[in-house]
């Protein structure tokens, strides 16, 4: 328990981190609120229907990038500031050191998912006061909520793993940025049959499982099935999570 | 027999075809505080990385008390050390770098501010340690070592970037610790520094050691006391020198002289009947020690 303590201390008593969660909320207001008042963007008129309910709660899942700058941070942060160095001195079992960050990264996207779901239903209960109707929160919202969480948790395992395997933090956010807004983009937009596949878009089956373009409620033509997008991204992490250990345990810090 | 709290033995470490530590072998004995002297790059803190299990040798052992650091069970209450500077994050106040060492080795919160007023940082708990001097970074650091007060401390040039008063600091309290029973190996390029701190010293070059034992041992196997001496007839001591086996040569306004001591100068002068008008011993420095040890010549 004094691990995790320490790790979740070493995310709180930092700015980056606020900032991060500041960034998160922006995006989740913007965008959850930018569907709400335009209508024309493909929420339609907004009735409290539980598909629109749930194409809200996706917004929540649309920020995951903050979570995997985060969980990518926690591990880069050590090696830049050269702290780990007495992390490991403190905790000589290096899977133990990458455990306590996925759990810490587990409670921070958690935690994330409860503040983005608050500001959701705020901006959901404006709208409804708004427009004189009530909300008819069902399984659709309860399953994009399961998804979300899923989705953010594995992201925060995905950004702890990512920053165990590439310590160098510049080197880790450009990676990571440029695979995931350029390099996944490229591939779904011109070889979607193998695009869907990579890491980001198979998350982003599982976070966006209501595609606006399409009849509310249905999934994106471009993407996996959302559990097949889970399965797929589950063994992203498994994957990297287990290079991250094995990196870890055998490095020279 | 001497309490050993840290036993290197055969440490070998090579980076690719570069050795950095080659089969070095040292006790650390417990009261005792021993100096680690070398060039940069010599493989004082690679050493001292192996200790602390960041680095893994391809030989030999390094353990305290006899358990190697992977296997202690409780590291922060048995080893305190600064290893490669101190790290610390920039925008993170010092109480809170404490708190995260205190609560992953489950050391209760209040030692947090019992180290920092051990080590004069009290007043800046709350700061932001981006806004530390290099000197106040080293206190935090000493202090997050002593966090779990360990009997062992391994502290990697624990006196750079402080003041002349902090220096002195560093000084009165690591001897202290010392005395409280305490082994503390200590590296440092401050050799003036080490000579008046250290009950041993280490001396390691190109990754091996080249010489171990104390201050007086290794300057006194440097090469002993030369004389210097000035007369009112230096061509007559001079001659008188000689003929007890000295080596003399001209030296500023007297003469240098090896081979005696001070006392056989005097008497030599006074069976001439030369009146001295000085006469000085000079004893090799640590740093004449540590220069010609690093230069490529051992002593030991």
């Amino acid at each position: 328990m004094g691990l995790i303590a320490a790790e979740i201390r070493k995310l709180a008593s930092v700015t980056t981190t606020w900032v991060m969660t500041g960034i998160g909320v922006v995006l989740i207001l913007l965008s959850a609120g930018l569907f709400l008042l335009l209508p024309e963007f493909g929420l339609g008129e907004f009735r409290g229907a539980d598909p629109q309910l749930a194409f809200l709660v996706e917004q929540v899942g649309g920020a995951s990038i903050v979570v995997l700058i985060v969980a990518l941070l926690s591990m880069t942060t050590e090696f830049r500031h050269g702290t780990i160095g007495r992390t490991l001195q403190l905790t000589p079992s290096r899977t133990r050191v990458v455990v306590g960050k996925f759990v810490a990264g587990t409670l921070y996207a958690l935690a994330f998912l409860v503040i983005g779901l608050v500001l959701v239903a705020i901006l959901a209960g404006i709208g409804a006061l708004t427009a004189g109707v009530g909300l008819d929160l069902a399984w659709q919202t309860l399953t994009a909520i399961w998804f979300a969480g899923v989705g953010l948790v594995l992201t925060s395992w995905f950004g702890v793993a990512l920053g165990s395997l590439i310590r160098s933090q510049v080197v880790a956010l450009t990676v990571t940025l440029v695979w995931l807004f350029v390099i996944e983009g490229a591939m779904l937009t011109f070889v979607p049959a193998v695009g869907r596949w990579l890491p980001f878009n198979a998350l982003n089956a599982v976070l966006l499982t209501n595609d606006v373009t399409t009849p509310m409620g249905g999934p994106s033509p471009q993407l996996l099935d959302p559990l097949v997008g889970l399965a797929t991204f589950l063994g992203y992490v498994a994957v990297t999570a287990a290079g991250a250990i094995a990196l870890m345990r055998t490095r020279d810090v | 027999m001497r309490d050993v709290a840290v036993e290197v033995r055969g440490l070998t470490k090579r980076f690719g075809t570069q050795v950095a530590v080659d089969d070095v072998s040292f006790d650390v004995p417990a009261g005792r505080i021993v100096g680690f002297l070398g060039p940069n790059g010599a493989g004082k803190s690679t050493t001292l990385r192996a200790i602390v299990g960041l680095t893994a040798p391809n030989a030999g052992t390094a353990t305290i008390h006899g358990v190697p650091f992977h296997d202690l069970a409780d590291p922060a209450r048995t080893v305190g050390a600064i290893v490669d500077g101190v790290g610390f994050h920039p925008g993170r106040r010092a109480i809170d770098e404490l708190r995260i060492a205190a609560s992953t080795a489950g050391i209760p919160h209040h030692r947090c501010d019992e180290v920092l007023e051990l080590v004069g940082l009290a007043a800046a708990r709350r700061k932001q340690v981006g806004r530390f001097s290099l000197g106040m970074k080293q206190r935090l650091g000493l202090a997050a070592a002593m966090l779990g007060d360990p009997r062992v401390l391994l502290l990697d040039e624990p006196a750079n970037g402080l003041d002349p008063e902090g220096i002195q600091w560093v000084r009165a309290f690591l001897r202290y610790l010392a005395e409280d029973g305490r082994a503390i190996l200590v590296s440092s390029h401050l050799l003036g520094e080490v000579a008046r701190l250290v009950d041993e010293v280490l001396v390691i070059r190109q990754g091996r050691i080249v010489a171990h034992g104390t201050v007086d041992a290794l300057t006194a196997a440097a090469g002993g006391t030369t004389v210097l001496v000035a007369s009112q007839d230096d061509a007559a001591l001079a001659a008188a020198l000689a003929q007890r086996g000295a080596t003399v040569t001209a030296h500023n306004r007297g003469l240098r002289v090896e081979g005696l001591d001070p006392a056989d100068v005097g008497a030599a002068a006074l069976a001439a009947g030369v009146v001295l008008t000085e006469l000085r011993a000079m004893t090799p420095e640590l740093e004449d020690v540590f220069l010609e040890l690093t230069a490529g010549g051992g002593i030991a």
